[in-house]
């Protein structure tokens, strides 16, 4: 039984702000407390512990949005992703999840890991807004339902079946689902295409065979919602 | 002759192959140029529904890179690793920012919620007068956020100090219960406690002072409501 145990939330809390401090200034610390503060937080439910580690790690987890690379493509407030951030590691840790780790580095890794989900998360959507809103798609659950995810599972049979040749589906995942250019494609994958020129033929062809299927052309036609 | 756009030649002109001819004929029929734009919007829109359709979220593969996935789903993207760059690539980022050495200090600034948070603003509704006149210590508020509404009571905690009483009064309380309450004064978070069983919380000792409250439920757009003051 470690010394942090037995302690009061409200001492936990204390014991915590003072590491914390020791932390920051690259001092010797001690981490049990923060990491016991953590799990009655998120294990025990405790909502005093839960404001500690808020009030303690709202700054930490602000300063990782400002630091993280994507950070400044996507136009947002660092506030938004930190909100994000500590909402999605409160929701994936709670309950008995927080036994998984056994650290407070752990803890912390874990906790950047999701200022790094919530920024590439918003930045997928984003594209995915974009598109819509040229196309004049009506809006959509950013995360697809189960529902929507059968139609494209449907939806992407249909389109293998129209492409026979395994080298044809793979360069239309790479054009229609991963969204990459030629080049990108030339860089990624050089053993199995040696010039942009050679894939922008296939992708012609390719874009043509869909064109003409009467399936998709229905779909697409006069429908605002494709999926 | 049929004088039509040729597949071909739609797929010249969407490349941005076409020659200068072609492209006139173009401007000069409106027909070819409808035919032309059917083309471009069908390819437009399949793109758009196809993006990243079958990637894993950012939260799976944040959880996949931590050992976090069960055996089945872990077996699921590692197939998808395998074709796919995107995924990959998020998931080098991920390594390199977890790597990363410690960041600069974030500005010391505490901005209201209202000013970033994307949610639904609750607009208030209701505050229960009749139970001030009465002298009754303590107040209600009822505020709407898109037709949930939200009660703020607030107690007397001594010492300047009040007792925060909320529910959530939501016809499916479900969605709502673990959600978590954020109580802030000043931009500085004060409280943080979550929603019960019944859709209800309460937090306690806070200055009465003008208040911003967040509800952020796991999986739907959080509340705020932006000020309740806790003077009255």
């Amino acid at each position: 039984m470690s010394a942090a145990d037995g302690m009061s939330v409200t001492d936990l809390g204390q014991r915590c702000t003072e590491e914390t401090h020791k932390f920051n200034r690259q001092r010797a610390y001690d981490p049990q407390y923060c990491f016991e503060l953590f799990r009655r937080a998120l294990s025990d439910a405790n909502p005093e512990a839960l404001t500690f580690i808020y009030q303690i790690y709202q700054r930490q987890v602000l300063s990782w949005v400002y630091s993280h690379g994507s950070f400044s493509q996507t136009g947002e407030d660092a506030e938004f992703f930190a909100h994000q951030a500590l909402t999605n590691f409160y929701f994936a840790m709670r309950g008995d999840k927080i036994e998984r780790f056994t650290s407070l580095p752990q803890v912390m890794s874990y906790l950047k890991a999701c200022v790094h989900t919530s920024v590439m998360q918003y930045r997928r959507d984003q594209k995915v807004d974009m598109n819509r809103s040229i196309d004049g798609i009506v809006e959509q659950a950013l995360t697809p339902d189960l529902n929507t995810r059968l139609n494209m599972d449907e939806l992407w049979q249909h389109i293998e079946t129209l492409l026979p040749d395994p080298r044809d589906q793979m360069l239309a995942r790479y054009t229609l689902i991963q969204g990459l250019k030629p080049r990108e494609i030339v860089q990624d994958f050089p053993d199995l295409w040696q010039s942009e020129r050679e894939i922008s033929v296939a992708s012609f062809r390719i874009r043509r065979i869909l064109r003409r299927d009467g399936s998709l052309q229905r779909r697409y036609k006069n429908n605002d919602d494709p999926n | 002759m049929d004088n039509h756009l040729t597949d071909d030649q739609i797929s010249s002109i969407l490349d941005g192959d076409a020659d200068p001819e072609l492209l006139e004929r173009v401007a000069r029929s409106p027909e070819d140029a409808a035919r032309l734009e059917q083309a471009r919007n069908m390819e437009r829109k399949l793109r758009t529904s196809l993006y990243r359709w079958d990637c894993p979220t950012s939260q799976q593969l944040r959880d996949y890179h931590m050992g976090f996935t069960d055996q089945d789903e872990t077996h699921k993207i590692n197939q998808h690793l395998t074709v796919c760059v995107l995924c990959k690539k998020e998931l080098a980022e991920l390594e390199a920012f977890l790597d990363q050495g410690k960041p600069a200090p974030a500005p010391q600034r505490q901005r209201r919620f209202a000013d970033w948070l994307k949610a639904v603003i609750s607009q208030s509704v209701a505050f229960d007068t009749a139970a001030a006149m009465r002298g009754e210590q303590g107040t209600s508020q009822v505020f709407d956020a898109n037709g949930i509404p939200v009660v703020v009571d607030t107690r007397p905690a001594g010492d300047d100090q009040v007792e925060v009483i909320g529910q959530v009064a939501a016809d499916d309380v479900d969605p709502w219960v673990g959600a978590l309450v954020e109580l802030r004064q000043q931009g500085a978070i004060m409280k943080v406690t979550t929603v019960d069983e019944i859709g209800g919380f309460s937090c306690a000792p806070l200055p009465a002072d003008k208040t911003e409250l967040c509800i952020t439920p796991q999986s739907q757009i959080p509340i705020l409501i932006s000020e309740i003051d806790l003077t009255l």
